[in-house]
């Protein structure tokens, strides 16, 4: 599946972020700086440097753009990728954010990625009840590591392999409305 | 009633460098010597040191370019032992990226102590924190790290590759209180 491709689930489809996308991309992006959530974004991450490029969420019922997902490689750490994803809260809905995240974990490691590493604020609860819903067990906490909304958070730190991803895959497509059915490849633009 | 306590009438004041046999300075771009005499003792994956003196000096100017970096020597009866430095300074975040050498790690806790201190001493840093690797080698370093009051926040599984597969990396964390608390238990003249 080419990195510049879009991917279509059941309730969204990931683009890459293009001229055509792009003021929704920077929309969503200007409210994800004020959302104290992503504080979470990781230090030890190099954007510069990725498993393949950032992709706009859109829900499939309506088409509006509801997020962003992105990566890098993890600094010091060779094949480790830390995956980066926001959904606006006023238009998530469930399973939204998780079957986004899945399908963009699956792109991470096709381009060649060997873990896929995350980093959760600890009052992030929606992402927290997401990993443990997919069977993600939590690996570190690092205490006070992110100054957001007004005092210091603990981050909570995750990452699998595919072989692990395999089996959440598994778990999480039975959930899903199509079944087992994995995403779909749809070409490089969104049709108007 | 609570009252503040004035730095003039305390060791607040002071910046301290010497403790005993012990002593920390600057690393200056000259110090490539002292940095070569130590790569035998740290293992590759804890920090890979320059190999050059010309790689030493842009890494001794690359240091110098970014934020809290303070590169330093640490000394026993003006003998370099060992160098201290930070990386990944989050200045949001008020936290920073501990890297930590010695040539014998197993009586690096004055030195380490005095350098720790002088970061907390010389920056608003709240938290610094490091990695490192599960290997045998390296985990000298991490209990040094642990005598001067890191707490152990878990590991990166897998995520340090080796010619053995791969491996965790242990995930240590020591915040500024907690290391006045240690001070207060083994070195009250460091206490800040």
């Amino acid at each position: 599946m080419s990195q510049t491709q879009s991917v279509a689930g059941n309730w969204v489809t990931l683009e890459p972020l293009s001229e055509d996308n792009r003021l929704e991309a920077s929309r969503i992006d200007a409210l994800r700086q004020r959302t104290p959530n992503l504080g979470g974004a990781p230090g030890r991450r190099d954007f510069a440097r990725s498993f393949g490029p950032a992709m706009l969420i859109r829900a499939n019922a309506g088409g509006a753009a509801v997020g962003l997902v992105e990566n890098g490689h993890m600094i010091g750490y060779p094949g480790v990728a830390v995956v980066l994803i926001f959904v606006d809260p006023s238009l998530a809905r469930p399973g939204i954010a998780m079957e986004a995240f899945a399908m963009y974990v699956a792109r991470m490691f096709e381009a060649g990625a060997r873990l896929v590493h995350l980093e959760v604020l600890a009052f992030n609860r929606p992402v927290l009840r997401m990993l443990a819903r997919i069977g993600v067990a939590e690996q570190a906490r690092l205490r006070d590591q992110v100054y957001a909304a007004g005092r210091f958070w603990d981050v909570l730190v995750f990452a699998f392999d595919a072989d692990q991803y395999r089996q959440i895959w598994t778990r999480y497509a039975r959930m899903l409305p199509g079944g087992d059915r994995g995403p779909a490849a749809i070409g490089a633009r969104r049709k108007p | 009633m609570w009252s503040v306590r004035d730095p003039h009438e305390s060791n607040a004041s002071a910046g301290i460098l010497e403790l005993g046999d012990f002593s920390i300075r600057a690393l200056g771009a000259e110090d490539f010597g002292l940095v070569r005499a130590l790569q035998p003792s740290t293992p590759a994956d804890i920090f890979e040191l320059p190999e050059s003196d010309h790689a030493f000096r842009a890494f001794i100017a690359d240091l110098g370019a970014k934020p809290w970096s303070l590169p330093f020597v640490c000394l026993r009866a003006a003998v370099p032992i060992g160098v201290c430095f930070m990386s990944v300074a989050q200045l949001k975040n008020l936290n920073a990226y501990l890297v930590a050498v010695f040539s014998d790690p197993a009586d690096a806790a004055v030195p380490l102590a005095l350098y720790i201190r002088h970061a907390f001493w010389s920056f608003p840093l709240h938290r610094l924190y490091a990695h490192v690797p599960a290997f045998a080698a390296a985990i000298a370093h991490a209990e040094a790290l642990a005598r001067v009051g890191f707490k152990h926040e878990g590991v990166l599984a897998a995520h340090v590759p080796s010619h053995d597969g791969p491996q965790d990396a242990i995930v240590l964390g020591l915040l500024r209180e907690e290391f006045n608390v240690w001070c207060a238990q083994n070195q009250p003249a460091l206490a800040l």
